[in-house]
């Protein structure tokens, strides 16, 4: 509740110490930061406990700081050291309860160097509340939906406080121990928080380090330089959404420009058929007109279950040899186990780039033939087709390549950054 | 709205615009607390003071809650003893709700009809449990409050110096049953907690 009279000070009434007064009508407790005595600021201040004079934990922030944290301002009233103690290893860290006239009571915790923001949440289906039981008992790593967005196991912290000063709205008691049970969502972390008389639910954002201590009045270069924390922002690249829109397209643009160009099939300019393979070798003339394209030479021969391999020299309008080539044709089919198979369909080819135009003639021999299977039959007859104007699409699947690549390293690097952020979490595959 | 323009018996402010739905309203320019009957305002005191602090929104006011926009026209104050919370008359179109705002902890509730009221004749102590409209609910609340201010306008009776005893029962997935008691009478509200972070205010100009 809004404080009814607005103190700004009350004694310590153990002690007598001045201290501030700075939270609101809901505050219920205050740690006198001279002798420990913890007051019950709803009864008069009456000593309640006392946790002595204990050593302050180390953190840049005092009680009566302020900053704006999510639009809000904010005072700071309050701080309590939190330990951990887990396999023989001892985490601390130092959180300030926070208090703001309009958006009430939360939390700005310190921690490698980074500060947090935390603030209780009352909108969470407890329904779906995780219990570090059940964390134990899953597995994969469990996780949650909260407003539209997914949150995934990271740790679970059991700590206990070890040191309390300044205003708070709940009793702490030194010891206390809470266990959490922490998710990690795309821009914030959910805390589920089991403590020894409540659960609750927590949101908790990274704030901005520089612009958080600006605004505490911590000059940056007293504090310690801050560890990769889990709630790091994924630094975008300038205009990456449309990069990856881009070389998406453009991979895709690629891909169909080259089955395009792959099956522009040109213009024939020699075509032979049936002719016997018994005749071989033959030559015919052909006349090529276009340079600026790549030409074909193909074969198709009537071999089954056998293969036929054949040459062609092609000479150009001098009458020297400008390229020789030779190819296999091969077809095999058969029964296996009940199903009819067939491998091969009797074709083969090769193409070059014509270099003049002209009368041309190219020499067609059989090299090599063999069979293999049932009831085979060598070549007797080979089809031969010159073409000219024939498309390639190789460069276009390299652009392709490309541009698929630049697309895959902009996704790996979105990844990298996601598999970072999990690095820290206390999931194994044996839990 | 009324077609007819009452005026203030005290000072003779002219009232514009009233809602049909006000049953007392403050008079700006006096301070004095009217009670509207048929066709006449009823003074019926002070409206008390109201000091200026920071708020999370205010009279005047326009409020979005997810998909509507609620305009503050009453704003009430309550004193626990060591300390107030706020209480706001929103209305969207025909629809009345209250916002009732405490450092930071905002819930919106509406009144439940007499005949579903809890069975609470008495606030019901801290910590007891019950069952409403099929879900579990917790006391985590109960104290005594006076109306020490009231600006603008409302659906029911208030004045400054009113005193109840309340209570506040928490249920599943963030709702919240309010009890108010007093001398002869009592009434229930139910509602939702509303995150102060996610609320849209239009600031009145």
């Amino acid at each position: 509740m809004t404080a009814a009279v607005h103190l700004s000070s009350v004694n310590c009434t153990q002690c007598g110490a001045g201290l501030s007064v700075l939270g609101g009508g809901r505050v219920l407790s205050h740690v006198c930061g001279y002798c420990g005595a913890v007051l019950d600021t709803q009864n008069a201040y009456k000593v309640i406990d006392s946790i002595g004079k204990r050593d302050h934990p180390a953190s840049p922030v005092n009680i009566g700081m302020t900053l704006t944290a999510q639009g809000a301002e904010f005072t700071v009233i309050g701080t309590i050291g939190m330990l951990e103690t887990w396999g023989g290893r001892t985490w601390n860290w130092v959180e300030h309860q926070l208090f703001s006239p309009t958006h009430g009571y939360a939390w700005l915790s310190h921690e490698d160097g980074n500060f947090t923001f935390t603030r209780k949440i009352r909108d969470f289906p407890m329904r779906h509340w995780l219990s570090s039981r059940q964390v134990e008992a899953s597995e994969t790593p469990p996780h949650r939906s909260f407003r539209g967005e997914t949150y995934r196991y990271f740790e679970t912290t059991t700590a206990k406080i070890d040191f309390m000063e300044g205003e708070f709205n709940w009793r702490p008691r030194l010891d206390d121990a809470t266990t959490t049970v922490t998710l990690l969502g795309p821009n914030a972390m959910l805390g589920l928080v089991d403590g020894p008389t409540e659960r609750e639910v927590e949101l908790t954002t990274l704030l901005p380090r520089n612009a958080a201590m600006a605004d505490l009045g911590i000059p940056v270069g007293t504090a310690q330089p801050p560890r990769y924390h889990a709630l790091t922002p994924y630094r975008q690249l300038p205009e990456e959404g449309a990069m990856k829109r881009a070389f998406g397209v453009t991979t895709v643009l690629a891909l169909l420009l080259a089955l395009a160009f792959s099956i522009a099939s040109g213009s024939a300019v020699l075509q032979q058929t049936r002719i016997p393979v018994s005749a071989l070798p033959q030559t015919y003339s052909f006349t090529i007109t276009d340079t600026a394209r790549l030409a074909s030479v193909t074969f198709r021969s009537d071999v089954q279950n056998a293969w036929a391999v054949f040459s062609a020299e092609i000479t150009g309008p001098g009458g020297a040899p400008i390229l020789a080539g030779s190819r296999a044709t091969e077809r095999y089919s058969g029964v296996d186990q009940g199903e009819r198979w067939s491998e091969g369909n009797g074709y083969g080819d090769f193409r070059f780039r014509p270099t003049q135009t002209g009368p041309h003639t190219v020499t067609v021999a059989l090299e090599e033939t063999g069979t293999d299977g049932i009831r085979p039959q060598n070549a007797q007859a080979v089809d031969l087709t010159v073409r000219q104007g024939v498309g390639s699409g190789f460069w276009m699947l390299v652009c392709a390549g490309v541009f698929a690549l630049a697309w895959a390293a902009i996704h790996a690097r979105a990844a990298m950054h996601r598999k970072r952020r999990f690095a820290g979490s206390d999931w194994t595959d044996e839990d | 709205m009324t077609g007819s323009a009452p005026t203030c018996p005290n000072c003779g402010y002219g009232f514009e615009g009233l809602r049909k739905s006000t049953r007392m309203h403050d008079c700006p320019s006096c301070g004095t607390t009217l009670f509207r009957e048929t066709d006449a305002l009823a003074p019926i005191g002070d409206h008390g003071d109201m000091h200026d602090v920071a708020m999370l929104l205010g009279l005047g006011d326009t409020v979005t809650l997810g998909q509507r926009r609620y305009d503050i026209i009453g704003h009430a104050r309550f004193d626990y003893g060591r300390g107030w919370w706020d209480e706001m008359w929103a209305v969207s179109g025909d629809d009345g709700a209250w916002i009732s705002i405490d450092e930071g902890d905002v819930v919106i509730q509406r009144a439940i009809p007499d005949d579903l009221v809890p069975r609470w004749t008495e606030p019901p102590v801290l910590g007891a449990t019950f069952t409403f409209d099929g879900d579990d609910y917790r006391v985590t609340e109960q104290d005594a409050a006076t109306c020490i201010a009231i600006r603008g306008e409302f659906p029911e009776l208030m004045q400054v110096g009113d005193k109840h005893q309340f209570c506040n029962a928490t249920g599943p997935g963030g709702s919240l049953l309010s009890g108010e008691f007093w001398d002869g009478g009592r009434t229930w509200f139910v509602g939702d907690w509303l995150d102060p972070f996610e609320i849209k205010v239009e600031r009145a100009t």
